[in-house]
């Protein structure tokens, strides 16, 4: 096989389904292949790399050719569509992180707190109002997704961006495989983005808002004293992730970050550990509520703290042992043979 | 308020009226077994050009919904995957080309 197509193949494989994957690729490749040997046999010659990146140019970028073959059918649309076909996969990655960081948490409060004598319907309402409180977020994100779907539409964008790729720039598959993987990257920027949007309103958001009578949850004091250290970690893995997204072949800054942010985290948790009070629990007069009635919550908000120092020192190991490992790889292979050119290899 | 250029109006309309007929070629073409490029190729050569971004997804699809039938087969020392009109594929064409004479007898008599 030609070294552009394997390294075409391996760039569409990477954005197709994982239970699909092996088929669709083989079945493009044989497609390919065969309108490769046809205009050879117009020609009479082999054709050479350029001629065959030709070929993949007019066939697309991977990322749309790949998205064609996942059939992505599902938008959103409110009277005329926001979100089309192409942008969904990504707003839906979104949406569920949203949920998860939203809407999760306050779920677990309240379904941990309704052991304090609250009735079925009382527990409802706290669900209600769970959701009710989570709903402006998730608008928020669909907002986002549709302008950024307006705008790849309005001003043409994707169509520019396919014009003017290249495929002659699509690296080896085996640097393709060992890259950091795009997904991550930009499920990793969604994740970060949407804490970082939570955390620098954290002060005037309650966690949760858990009975009709309007009994709050917030972080205690100590906190706001470790907002801006917060702050600047979520900064740090942020910008981390857009590297990574535009420089996939730095896998060493994964694991760079990784530790200098986990060492950071060790180092804001440490003070905690020793608060008692990490947490208040308001009435709706603002007034707190007694320790004694809620020490359940305030029991698992410590071992959960404690908890996540620990998986932190672990995580932080871990990256320490991949850094160590690339850079020994690194320093221990000899450099790739470069690839042929204008030799067509069918 | 701004207008669509006119060239912009044609092309929408005429992808909407290509897309259902693109249908109905590949599977009047598959009633004769094809694999994805020779299938262009024949499509093609009868004056049906389809993008092959659109046409070997479209494939898949048709699979899915039970209309072609699929199988990988070696042919010249590959592996290809050739398609063909399945049972229930051969019932929807025949309602898709019954629809299709229906609507040309009415555009006739309109045009």
């Amino acid at each position: 096989m030609s070294p552009i197509l394997d390294r075409y193949l391996t760039a569409v494989k990477f954005w197709l389904p994982k239970s699909q994957r092996d088929d669709i690729a083989a079945e493009l490749a044989a497609n390919l292949q065969s309108e490769i040997e046809d205009r050879a046999e117009t020609l009479g010659r082999p054709l050479n790399e350029a001629e065959i990146a030709a070929i993949l140019k007019q066939h697309g970028p991977p990322i749309i050719v790949a998205s064609r073959y996942r059939g992505e059918q599902r938008t959103v649309s409110f009277g005329r569509q926001l979100i089309g076909p192409i942008v969904f996969p990504f707003y839906w990655i979104a949406l569920k992180v949203s949920l998860l960081l939203m809407f999760v948490p306050r779920f677990i409060s309240a379904v941990f707190l309704h052991g304090d004598g609250r009735t079925i319907s009382e527990f409802v309402r706290a669900l209600a109002q769970v959701a009710r409180i989570s709903l402006p977020a998730l608008l928020v994100v669909t907002g986002i997704f549709a302008l950024i779907d307006l705008n790849l539409r309005r001003f043409g964008l994707l169509e520019k961006w396919s014009a003017n790729w290249d495929p002659n720039k699509l690296p080896p598959p085996e640097r393709q495989k060992k890259e950091v993987k795009r997904s991550s990257s930009i499920g990793g920027i969604i994740f970060t983005s949407l804490f970082l949007l939570w955390w620098m309103r954290y002060a005037s958001i309650p966690l949760l808002v858990i009975t009709k009578a309007g009994t709050q949850v917030h972080f205690a004091p100590i906190l706001s004293s470790l907002y801006w250290p917060i702050l600047i970690v979520l900064f740090i893995s942020l910008a981390q992730h857009w590297i990574n997204l535009l420089e996939p072949g730095w896998r060493w800054l994964p694991p760079l970050t990784g530790i200098i942010t986990t060492l950071a985290g060790l180092i804001i948790i440490y003070p905690l550990l020793k608060h008692p009070d990490l947490i208040t629990i308001t009435d709706a007069n603002g007034l707190a509520i007694s320790k004694g009635g809620s020490a359940g919550l305030h029991h698992l908000v410590s071992k959960g703290l404690l908890g996540l120092a620990l998986g932190m020192l672990i995580v932080g190991t871990i990256y320490a042992w991949q850094l160590l490992w690339i850079v020994w790889q690194s320093f221990s292979r000899p450099p790739a043979a470069p690839n042929g050119k204008g030799i067509a290899l069918i | 308020m701004a207008t669509q250029p006119n060239s912009d109006i044609f092309d929408n309309l005429r992808l909407e009226l290509r897309r259902g007929l693109l249908i109905v070629a590949v599977l009047a073409q598959l009633r004769r077994e094809h694999y994805g490029y020779t299938l262009r190729k024949d499509l093609a050569a009868l004056g049906i050009d389809i993008d092959e971004g659109t046409l070997y997804p479209l494939l898949r699809r048709l699979e899915t919904q039970g209309l072609l039938e699929s199988e990988w087969r070696e042919e010249n020392n590959r592996q290809k995957r050739f398609y063909k009109l399945s049972k229930d594929g051969r019932h929807i064409l025949k309602q898709l080309l019954a629809e299709l004479d229906q609507i040309n007898a009415s555009l006739t008599r309109i045009i």
